[in-house]
């Protein structure tokens, strides 16, 4: 289990390596220049530009530049927003808990709702309770989250005025955004619970424990539905990275003050070192969830930690 | 029943078939038409594609007229769905917004596709180093979740604008459509008949185009028609965070931008928009799922 563990980290260290170079590249090769921006909105004139260059770094060449990054990625320094000459590490960590509440308790949320519907849906398979199920899961899966976000705030906060709006920091602000971040991600869960239960209570060793006299219950507690989680955590796994991409919106709807806001916000005033640290933030994240998700995986079915054929 | 080919027998004593062969073109349209889901997503979507080509036929007004003096009316039956905040019409809106979101939807997967399948079909078909050297580079692109490198590349790009939103919408998909073309060459490569275009001498391109390329196209069709859907979320997105369409452009994401702020005052302004997108979407979301089982059901589509 422990050499699993260690070849797949290892070979996430590449891809994290690239994912730094990419960003770094990005950036290097886009046709925005900060500073000319710079120089346009305070009137700089050409020695100031110059000396704004040398400060920033901007005038030497690739490799220098990627190398500087890389040793200043080691320190912990991400570099300072243009816009508000903050480090950029330090913005991120001040926001970094608001956006992990919400992705956890709207995933978790996502969670209990996706895989409670689809074990109904399978345990009741064809009856009116599974298409009902099927069709409400579909369409969660189809709903624009900005939208949804809309509507809940029309009702809940607009004309039932039971929630607040905008703000973070305890449960009342958190029950609007982590529902509306769950109910888009239900649907997928949902559906892949269903079709993988039902493939799992056809197999033979359903059949054998049934024969063997045991209760319905238990058999699908034991056998069925932990091996039927498996596909379910992988597709959750998968659907942490939607999660980061559905926060953004949600943040920006409910105004919370999250790392999905600070992204947006970031692009909007291109302010490229806060984007880069953003980005590469996000893909480390998913990355690393999804070395978490390959290990549980490794965890629930022994095949994969024997190094069965994959 | 009954479109198999009906065999009659012939006076001396043999089978004459006398009806056209069932096609297989002809199966995959009956077994879609199995499904009710399929069904009912193929009517919106034939519903939608047709609002969005006859747009400008059959909005009742200019979509980028504004008539001062009816601001965020409610629906009338002067303006049937009622009117935004500078007066113009809700319904020719959405109209028009059903043709640009179309068109982004399509255009981005497009791209997405010929990207992909350039490098899903050389990296599968030569393997080797190159393919791993490729499917690293995808690895990497496809770390980052989709609408945040989206967001990113419009970041990083510096401009705003629905173009923008077409080009990293299908930069972000690339590695998706390329492994999965990579998984049909795969396959398609292990057939004989490739094996035996080889030895007669066939040129590796040329094998590619004829022989390898056509199985890829199932996988692809069914994915596609699911991700044109989240495509026009995804823009739709784009543009109600400021990054995508500018005003006055009627595309649904930027309506619903402009609108919220006005949720108290009339909210119906921000339903319609997003009532039209997820019609959409769900409409995408049933073809493709209807597609898919009606190609093969087993089809490995991850």
């Amino acid at each position: 289990m422990l050499k699993y563990i260690a070849q797949r980290l290892a070979a996430a260290i590449p891809t994290v390596l690239g994912v730094c170079v990419i960003v770094f590249s990005l950036m290097y090769f886009s046709p925005y220049d900060p500073v000319a921006a710079m120089a346009n909105r305070f009137h700089l004139n050409a020695e100031q530009i110059s000396n704004l260059r040398q400060e920033l770094g901007v005038d030497r060449p690739y490799l220098v530049q990627l190398g500087n990054w890389f040793v200043n990625l080691a320190h912990g320094n991400l570099g300072k927003s243009f816009v508000q000459s903050l480090p950029v590490l330090y913005m991120i960590e001040a926001r970094l808990w608001t956006t992990a509440e919400l992705a956890l308790a709207g995933m978790g949320l996502a969670t209990v709702l996706g895989v409670g519907l689809g074990v109904l849906a399978a345990l009741k398979e064809n009856s009116l309770a599974d298409s009902a199920s099927m069709v409400v899961a579909l369409i969660g899966s189809a709903m624009p989250d900005f939208w949804l976000a809309l509507m809940f705030i029309l009702l809940f906060a607009v004309t039932l005025r039971w929630l607040p709006i905008v703000g973070q920091g305890d449960l009342k602000h958190l029950i609007m955004p982590a529902t509306v971040v769950a109910l888009t991600e239900a649907g997928v869960i949902a559906r892949t619970m269903r079709s993988s239960l039902i493939e799992v209570r056809g197999e033979d060793y359903v059949r054998t424990a049934r024969a063997k006299g045991l209760r319905e219950r238990w058999v699908i507690w034991r056998h069925a539905l932990a091996n039927a989680l498996i596909p379910t955590v992988t597709i959750i796994g998968i659907n942490m990275s939607a999660v980061l991409g559905g926060v953004v919106i949600v943040e920006t709807v409910f105004s919370r003050e999250g790392i999905g806001r600070l992204v947006v916000d970031s692009v909007l005033f291109t302010d490229t070192p806060v984007v880069q640290g953003s980005v590469l933030l996000a893909s480390l994240v998913f990355i690393f969830v999804n070395l978490g998700v390959d290990i549980l995986y490794a965890f629930l079915d022994p095949r994969i930690r024997y190094g069965g054929n994959r | 029943m009954g479109v198999s080919a009906s065999v009659s027998a012939s006076a001396s004593g043999g089978w004459v078939s006398s009806r056209k062969p069932v096609t297989w073109s002809a199966i995959v349209v009956r077994q879609y038409f199995r499904n009710k889901g399929a069904v009912v997503g193929a009517a919106i979507l034939v519903v939608v594609v047709l609002v969005a080509v006859l747009a400008p036929v059959i909005a009742p007004y200019d979509p980028y007229a504004m008539h001062p003096k009816e601001q965020l009316k409610p629906p009338s039956e002067q303006f049937l769905w009622g009117t935004d905040q500078y007066g113009r019409d809700m319904l020719s809106r959405v109209i028009h917004g059903a043709r640009i979101s179309l068109m982004v939807g399509f255009a981005a997967n497009i791209f997405s596709v010929a990207l992909g399948m350039l490098v899903g079909i050389s990296a599968g078909y030569y393997g080797g180093r190159y393919d791993m050297l490729v499917m690293r580079v995808m690895d990497m692109i496809f770390a980052f979740p989709g609408l945040l490198l989206a967001m990113s590349i419009i970041g990083l790009i510096g401009q705003r604008g629905l173009i923008w939103v077409v080009i990293a919408l299908s930069i972000v998909w690339i590695p998706m459509y390329a492994r999965l073309i990579r998984g049909s060459v795969l396959s398609a490569k292990e057939n004989t008949y490739v094996e035996a275009a080889r030895v007669v001498g066939m040129r590796g391109g040329r094998i590619m185009w004829r022989h390898i390329l056509p199985n890829t196209a199932a996988p692809v069709i069914v994915v596609a028609s699911l991700c044109v859907g989240v495509a026009i979320r995804n823009a739709a997105a784009l543009s109600f965070l400021g990054m995508g369409a500018q005003p006055p452009t009627p595309e649904w994401g930027l309506m619903l931008f402009e609108t919220k702020q006005f949720l108290r005052i009339n909210p119906w302004v921000t339903v319609s928009p997003g009532l039209a997108i997820l019609l959409t979407v769900l409409a995408f979301n049933l073809v493709g799922d209807g597609l898919r089982s009606a190609l093969d059901p087993r089809m490995k589509v991850d």
